[in-house]
This record gives structure tokens, sequence and C-alpha cells, in this order.
């Protein structure tokens, strides 16, 4: 009788143990952050920032990890590999998931991820330089139309902001000559050299266009005007239909978290980008803020993931099985 | 004079107690990350970025400059102790300088290494100065075809470097220039000699291929050795340079800080170009060449020079347009966007302290290592002296740890061994390693360049001989090749008509 | 066989890989050149640089007389290949047992085993160097290194 009710406390309180651990407290260690960009960068600066603010909400260390490479399909293929525990997570731009996968042989699908957040978007613009004898965007194409094959300098091929230059052309019916960078500050450069005609500005652009060196002609991937410019069109204001939908710069975590750690996730890292003083970071970078919780974000890629798949079709990019 | 006022205001700022000692934390920290093999300073500026959140803008581009110019310092010293290039841009360093610690005379290649950087350091930052403007302007007409017979220029003077069989040297340069393609290629998009492995997307590193290729194999060489390699010296006499070395360094450190500023204003020119341009022309105006590679004081001198000459040249882009030249320009571009400066040309007007500042903290940095790498020329020579095989193990240790902490991949691992055992069967057959370097470094701007000026002229080739600017580079180049050439077809006439002479 | 033969032939077809390799990156044209343009060159330079070498072999008095047993007469290479082999295990198990843990192994082994240095020197010189490097690179630089398997440190 009594070796019966000692088995039975002991199983209860084992049992109740389990589920105290089950039900423990996350986070109770340290969170990893990988970035999918190299370290200084300012997608990665922002991250740090982001795991900064974490810290004090979550009570744990966040420590950042860089595995730049292969355009972030490395830190996809990493992230893929790891458990959905919440202590494993993942800064990386939506093309991870809407477009690298479909262009190239990579060890995950987008399945692969959990969506948490998404926290700012990546900009574009056509962008040339202030003495060029074009100063509207409407001027622009009557040039273009008249002298076909204009230069311009993009911060690699098939990236967001070329893509969007192509459509305009597409809408247009122009043709430009893409000269490929490798990365935006080199873009810059050759406009300021003259050795271009223009740039798909993806952002390190603007404090050129603020210090009066270069003109922003068109915002790309914008549904609506840009606040913070409002006098430059965008797509729809020069009879175009959009552009490619801006990649967003996001939080993945690994497919199957569990629900309870996903939410405390989301609200910590929302509480964090809230925060006047990480949005004085991002103002600082130049990049606007766009918050989206996992449901937006997945209703997001889903729209973009359709958009690129069209597109990548059209352009005989799609990778051959 | 509005030049004097602003130098005199760029003091009292660097003065200033905090950008004084974050400035000797930075350089510091700098010389500690050369010395270190594998880890540079991009890794450690990112790192200690956080840091400089709560200090003011000027004081943390003051520290984060100093751990990058206090690297080029550094990373000379194993080059010279034990032929593994600190730095990528010591690799040159490595070829004679460890031939002369190998000969006992590691402390004057140590000093000679320390006062070049030191010299050619000080007068970058003298022409930062009064040239920053103008010179950016010219930096700022090379476009894709410039580069283009720039990085063509550079790989004639490969041919210099070439000690031995000229043939093996050539086919180390193509083998070189496989390696820099593999990788992404930029204008397609596509991946190049890949092997379908995402790490290498970025191509393969530079750290593991140059720490491999010399450091590993060098190690191998030696272990192999059964005579017990009482590693350099019994007995160090001179710690310092005597006054041949001087008077054989004094040309070598001119023409290496005019090279070297030169090469490291133009974005993506950098210090490992510039510091073999330095060796090779060395080589070529030395009047005795075949010394090189066997412990030439100007084969230190030079590269020295041009290396701290090209990495303080990189800033001018950066502070004059707000350009980064490099990956390391990069970082303190987005310190200083986080400090909430824009970087720009009105940077210089905007922000009269942090550009004047930062320039005075340069000097103050650049008298601050060498004050700190003179008396440590003794302690690293007295490490020499520990027996090798307590050494080479730790070698080989710090070695894989620097190399894996770049990337966190154990890719770079598998890749600094296979390149070692590489390197290692390479010397045996005397195919020499540092022309296959130099096509590495310079072959993916070379390509890039080529496309991208055919695409803008259209397919048009005469483009490269219409512009002035790379007319001159190519006509430089050729003029270049035929004296390299011509001697060696005149000795072969000497030879013939010799060998004729007797024969009759 | 001749050594600089056989190396030169071994380059053969390394030079000649490539040429297949650019060939299917798409060479362009000389307006405009494709991914493959400059792997092409470089290949067929590499095959061309290969049978100068092996020519020579014939030509050149040295290189006739190259033998594989003389560069490695009177060397003690087997503890070279050790050392590969020791590395390349430290590679592999640093993921395993975590870097702490294998790089003190990989230093005793080559210490002891290799080296035949005394037990003291061979333990106590791993521990402080590989501590103090560990600490440098966690605490001071912030990097993270790899745990290994069972966590430990």
């Amino acid at each position: 009788m009594k070796a019966k009710m000692v088995l039975t406390t002991l199983a209860l309180a084992v049992g109740m143990t389990a589920v105290g651990t089950a039900a423990a407290k996350y986070p109770d260690k340290t969170i990893t952050m990988y970035v999918a960009f190299s370290a200084g960068g300012t997608t990665d600066l922002t991250a740090r920032a982001l795991a900064q603010g974490m810290e004090k909400i979550l009570g744990v260390p966040v420590a950042v990890e860089n595995k730049g490479g292969g355009g972030g399909t490395v830190s996809g293929a990493l992230l893929a590999s790891q458990k959905p525990d919440g202590y494993k997570l993942l800064v990386a731009s939506t093309g991870l998931l809407s477009m690298r996968p479909m262009m190239m042989k990579v060890a995950f699908t987008p399945a692969s991820f959990t969506p948490l957040i998404q926290f700012s978007e990546y900009v574009g613009s056509l962008t040339v330089r202030k003495d060029a004898p074009y100063d509207t965007i409407e001027k622009f194409i009557e040039h273009a139309k008249k002298n076909p094959g204009m230069t311009y300098a993009s911060s690699g091929v098939n990236t967001q902001q070329q893509i969007g230059v192509e459509t305009v052309a597409k809408c247009k019916g122009l043709t430009f000559k893409h000269v490929p960078q490798k990365g935006g500050s080199n873009s810059n450069t050759q406009l300021l050299g003259g050795h271009i005609d223009f740039i798909a500005g993806s952002g390190s652009h603007l404090p050129y266009v603020q210090q009066g060196e270069f003109r922003e002609l068109v915002v790309l991937h914008r549904e609506t005007r840009d606040p913070t410019k409002p006098d430059i069109p965008i797509m729809k204001d020069i009879g175009c239909p959009p552009s490619n939908p801006a990649l967003g710069m996001i939080v993945l975590a690994p497919a199957g978290l569990p629900e309870n750690i996903a939410k405390t996730l989301e609200q910590a890292m929302k509480k964090v980008t809230e925060d006047p003083s990480f949005q004085e970071l991002l103002k600082r970078f130049n990049l606007p803020y766009d918050f989206k919780d996992s449901a937006q974000l997945k209703a997001a890629l889903a729209k973009e993931t359709t958009w690129y798949m069209q597109y990548l079709k059209e352009n005989n990019l799609l990778l051959k099985n | 004079m509005e030049l004097t006022e602003n130098i005199i205001h760029g003091f009292s700022v660097a003065f200033q107690w905090q950008n004084l000692l974050f400035c000797f934390v930075g350089v510091l920290i700098g010389t500690l990350i050369g010395v270190l093999p594998g880890l540079g300073p991009v890794g450690a500026m990112a790192i200690l970025l956080p840091i400089t959140y709560g200090i003011s803008p000027v004081t943390a581009i003051v520290m984060l400059a100093g751990i990058y110019y206090g690297a080029q310092y550094g990373g000379s010293t194993t080059s010279i102790l034990v032929g593994i290039p600190g730095e990528s841009s010591s690799v040159v360093t490595a070829l004679d300088g460890y031939q002369m610690a190998l000969q006992g005379r590691a402390g004057p290649a140590l000093g000679i290494a320390a006062f070049s950087s030191f010299i050619a350091g000080t007068i970058a930052i003298v022409g930062l100065m009064l040239m920053a403007a103008p010179l950016v302007k010219f930096a700022l007409k090379f476009g894709p075809a410039e580069y283009f017979s720039l990085m063509l220029l550079g790989l004639i003077i490969l041919t210099y470097l070439a000690q031995k069989s000229m043939v093996k040297a050539l086919m180390m340069a193509a083998i070189g220039v496989v390696l820099g393609l593999a990788g992404l290629d930029s204008i397609t998009g596509m991946p190049r000699f890949t092997g379908d492995m995402p790490e290498l997307l970025d191509g393969i590193g530079i750290a593991p291929l140059a720490m491999g290729l010399f450091g590993v194999s060098e190690i191998l060489l030696n272990v192999e050795r059964q005579i017990k390699r009482s590693v350099v010296v019994k007995r160090v006499k001179n710690l310092l340079p005597n006054r041949q070395d001087w008077k054989d360094s004094a040309a070598p450190i001119g023409r290496g800080t005019i090279i070297g500023f030169l090469v490291g204003i133009l974005p993506g020119g950098g210090t490992v170009l510039s510091s073999f341009l330095s060796y090779g022309v060395e080589k070529r105006f030395a009047k005795d060449p075949e010394k090189f590679g066997k412990g030439a004081i100007a084969g230190v001198a030079g590269p020295e020079a041009s290396n701290n000459a090209a990495a303080q040249a990189g800033f001018i882009p950066l502070l004059s347009l707000g350009i980064p030249a490099s990956a390391v320009m990069g970082i303190l571009l987005g310190a200083l966007l986080i400090h909430g400066i824009q970087p720009g040309p009105l940077l210089m007007k905007n922000e009269p302290d942090l550009f004047w500042g930062v320039i005075a903290s340069m000097y103050i940095g650049n008298i601050m290592l060498l004050v700190l790498n003179l008396p440590m020329i003794g302690l690293w020579v007295r490490l020499l002296m520990v027996p090798y095989s307590i050494l080479f193990p730790i070698i080989l240790f710090v070695a894989l740890t620097g190399a894996f902490v770049i990337n966190g991949s154990l890719l770079d691992l598998y890749l600094m061994l296979g390149f070692g055992v590489l390197g290692y069967l390479m010397r045996k057959f005397e195919y020499e390693p540092a022309p296959l370097i130099l096509a590495f470094v310079l072959a993916p701007l070379l390509e890039i360049s080529l496309r991208q000026s055919l695409i803008i002229s259209g397919g048009d080739v005469s483009v490269f001989f219409v512009r002035p600017i790379s007319l001159t580079l190519l006509v430089i180049a050729a003029l270049l090749l035929l004296s390299a050439l011509v001697p060696s077809l005149r000795s072969k006439r000497q030879q013939i008509a010799a060998r004729a002479e007797e024969e009759t | 066989m001749n050594a600089e033969r056989l190396v030169s032939l071994v380059w053969l077809i390394v030079g000649g890989a490539v040429m297949h390799t650019s060939y299917g990156l798409g060479l362009g044209t000389g307006g405009e050149p494709g991914s493959g343009f400059l792997p092409m060159i470089a290949g067929g330079f590499i095959c061309l640089m290969a049978v100068v070498i092996y020519v020579q072999t014939y030509t050149n008095k040295q290189m006739a007389q190259s033998r594989f047993s003389d560069h490695w007469r009177g060397t003690d290479w087997p503890r070279a290949v050790i050392l590969v082999v020791l590395t390349l295990a430290f590679i592999v198990l640093i993921e395993i047992l975590g870097y702490f843990v294998t790089s003190i192994l990989l230093l005793v082994i080559i210490m002891k085993a290799l080296e035949k240095l005394s037990w003291l020197k061979s333990i106590v010189i791993p521990i402080v160097t590989v501590t103090l490097t560990y600490l440098l690179f966690t605490s001071m630089l912030d990097t993270n290194m790899p745990r290994g398997v069972i966590g430990l440190w």
C-alpha cells in the first residue's frame, strides 16, 4: 500500500516536473541571432540594435553571429537545420524565401522557416546626377526614347532595385544597358565619376541625394508616395503598373516553432522596434520603418513570391531541375 | 591660412584625452589583430563597433581607424617571424622578411618594417591633408576601362615576381586567375567553379589561401626536416637596421609610399595590390634582383611602406566623398551613419571636428605604433628562440583559430589545410606561390572591369585605347613587358653567339 | 618516372578541366565576354605551360633528371603526413568535441607523439595556450567558438 502511494507520488512529481519544464519560462538561455549579411553593413548594424533591445526585454543574452555569404543562402541553410526551440533566429531579407530558392540550388525551401516579423524594407529609386540634362522622370523617359541603350549601374544582377528599373523600361518600352556592380557603393562611385548615365539606387545613394549630388527621379517598389519625399513620383504616377514589391528585412526561426514562443518573440521585437532609439537608428541608416507581424508577413511573402515567380519565369531565370 | 587653421583645430581635437585614449586602444588592438594570422581589421572593427555607441563620433572613428592602420604594422610581424602572413597585405613581406629572419636578421627586418610603415604612413597623411580634394577627383576619373588597364599592369608586374622558372610562375598566375574567379559571377549572377557549395559563392577567402600556401606549407616542410631546426639565431646581435640597411631601404620606402598612396586612393585598389606592386617595382629596379626572395631588405621596406600608405590613402574617398574604397571603409561608413553623420561630399564642411580631428589623430597613432612596435622587436626575436617543436604546434593552432573566426566556417579550415598541402607540393617542385596570390587578387577586378567596359562601350574594344588614363597605363604595361623580355632575348642571343663561337 | 613530367601532366589535366567547365559557362563573344571567357583563357594558358614544361623535361638537363625520390630524400616525410592527418581530424572533430577540447587534444598529440616532448611540456603548454587564446577570442573579441555536441565551455 505504502509502496503504491510512494510510487504514485513519485510519478506525479516526475510528471509535474516534466510539465513544469515544458512550461518553463522561455527564454532561459542565450539566444543566437544569425545575420545573413556581413559585419558592418547597415542591415547587420540594425540587427545588432535589435538584439541589444531584445536582451533588455527578454532578460537573456542575445548573441549576434554573422553568417554572410551567397546572398544569404549560407545562413538560410544553417537556420533550416536548427531546432525550432526559439534559441536560433535569423535576420535576413524576404528575398531569401521569395526569390533565391527558385533561382539557385539551395539547401532549404521557403517552408523551412517560421517568419516572425518584418521591421524594415529595402528602398529603390531611379537616380541620376544633379547636373544631368533631365531633371524629371518625364524628361528622362523622353531622353531615353531618343537615346536607346543608356547605361545604368546597380548593386547586382537580379537585385530588387535592378528589377525595378527594368520594370520601368518594360512599361515605357525603353532599352537600357545594365552594368552590374559589386554592391551599392560602387554604383554611387560610377555615377559620381560620370561613367554611367544613372543608377538603380538601393539606399546607399541617399546621402548623396541629401547633399545635392544626386537626384531621384522616380521611387520604385512603393504603392504610395514616400512621405519623406512627397514630390518624387511613383510608378502609378507615371502611368506604369507597380514595380516589384520591396523586399523586407525580417526575422526568421526554423519551421515548427511553437506558438507561445513565437508570440513571445514577436511581442518583444515589436516593442524593440517601436522604441524611439531604434527608430532613430533606422532613420540614420535611411531605412524606412515598416512593421509586419507574422500573419501580415506571411501574407506579404505569399504575394511577393507570386510576383517574383512570374518575373523569373518570364525572364527565363527559373532554376532548371 | 585656412589649412593651418584646420590642422591646428584638428590637433586640438586629437589631443583631447578621450581621443588619445581611444586612439591608443585602437592601434593596440590593431597591432594585435595584425599579428594574429587570420582575423583581420574588418572582423575586429565590426565586433568592436558596439563599444563606440556611447562615445562621440570623432572618438569612435579615431579608434576604428587606429585598428585598421595598426593592423598594417602588426601584420608584418608574423610574416617575418614565421612566414605566415598575418594580414593579406603582408603576404609579400613574408617572402623576403622571413628569409631575413632565417638568416638571423629578424630584428632589422622588423625594424625596417616598422620604420617604413611609419614614414610612409606619415607622408600619406600629409598627402591626405593637402591633396584630398583634387586627388579624389582624379580617382573618380577611373572608370571600368581604367581599372582594367591598371589590373593588366599589375599582372605584368607579376612577371617580375618570378624567381626561378618564368614558365612555372606564369602557370601559377593562371591558376590564381581561376581561383580568383571562383564564386558568383557578378555580371551574370551565376556561380562559377563553386561545386554547388554556397559558402564559396563569395569566392575563396584570401586568408585561408595565403595562410595555407605560405604558412601551413612552411610548417609541413619544416616538420619533415630531420635536422633539428634551430630556429634562426643563436645570438641576435643587432636588433635594429644598420646603416647599410637604411641605404638599401631609402629609395624603396620612397617609391613604396608613392605607389601605395596612389593605389590606395582608388576604390578597389587597396593594401594587397599596392604591396605586390611595390615588391615587383623594387625587384625590377634593383641592382641585384637575384637577392630578392633570399632576404633583400628592399623587399620588406618597399611593400611595408606601400601598404601603410595605401591604408591611409584609403580614407580619402571616404572622408571626402563618402565612398568606401574597401570592406574596412564600409564599416567606417556604417559607424558614421550610426553616429548620425551622413557621409558624402559635405562631410568635410559639416564636420570639421571629425575630418581634421581624425587626420590629426592618425599622426599621433602612427607615432604610438612606432613606439609600441620598436621595443617589441626584442621580445619577438626572443620568441623565435623557443624550440621549433613547441613553436610550430602553437603557430598551427593560432592559424587555425584565426582562419576559423573570419567567417565561422569550417570550409575555410579545410581550404587552409588543402592549400597548405598544395603549397608544400608546389614548393618541392619549385612552383612559386607569390604569382598565384597576386593573380588571385587581381583577377576578379580585371574581369569585371573588362566586361563592364565592353557593356558600356557596346562591345567596342577601342575604348581601352581611346581613354587617356587607360591608354597611359597600357603603354606603361607594354614598356614593362618589353623591358622584361628584351634582356632575356639579348642574353639568349649572347648564349647562341657564344655557343656558335665554341663550335667553330 | 620523371617527376616534373608527371606533374606537368597533372597540370595538363587541370587546365583541360578548367577549359571544359569554362566552355559550359558560356564564352560569349570578344565584344561581350561571357562567364567562361577569362577562365577559358586561363585554362588554355595552363595547358600551354604544361606542354612547355613537358618539353623542357627533354631539353633541359636539370629537369630531365628529376625524380620523385630526389624531392623526398633525407626527409622524414611521414611526420608531415601525420601532421596533415591530425589537422584534418581537428577540423572534423571541432564541432563534435568543441573547440576547447579538440584544440588541447591536437596540441598534446603533436607535442607528445610527434615531437616527443616531455609529458609536462606536452600537457601544460597546450592547456595554457588554448586557454589564453580561447579567452582572447571569446571575452575580448566576443566571437563564438563551437561548443560541440557535449556543450563543453
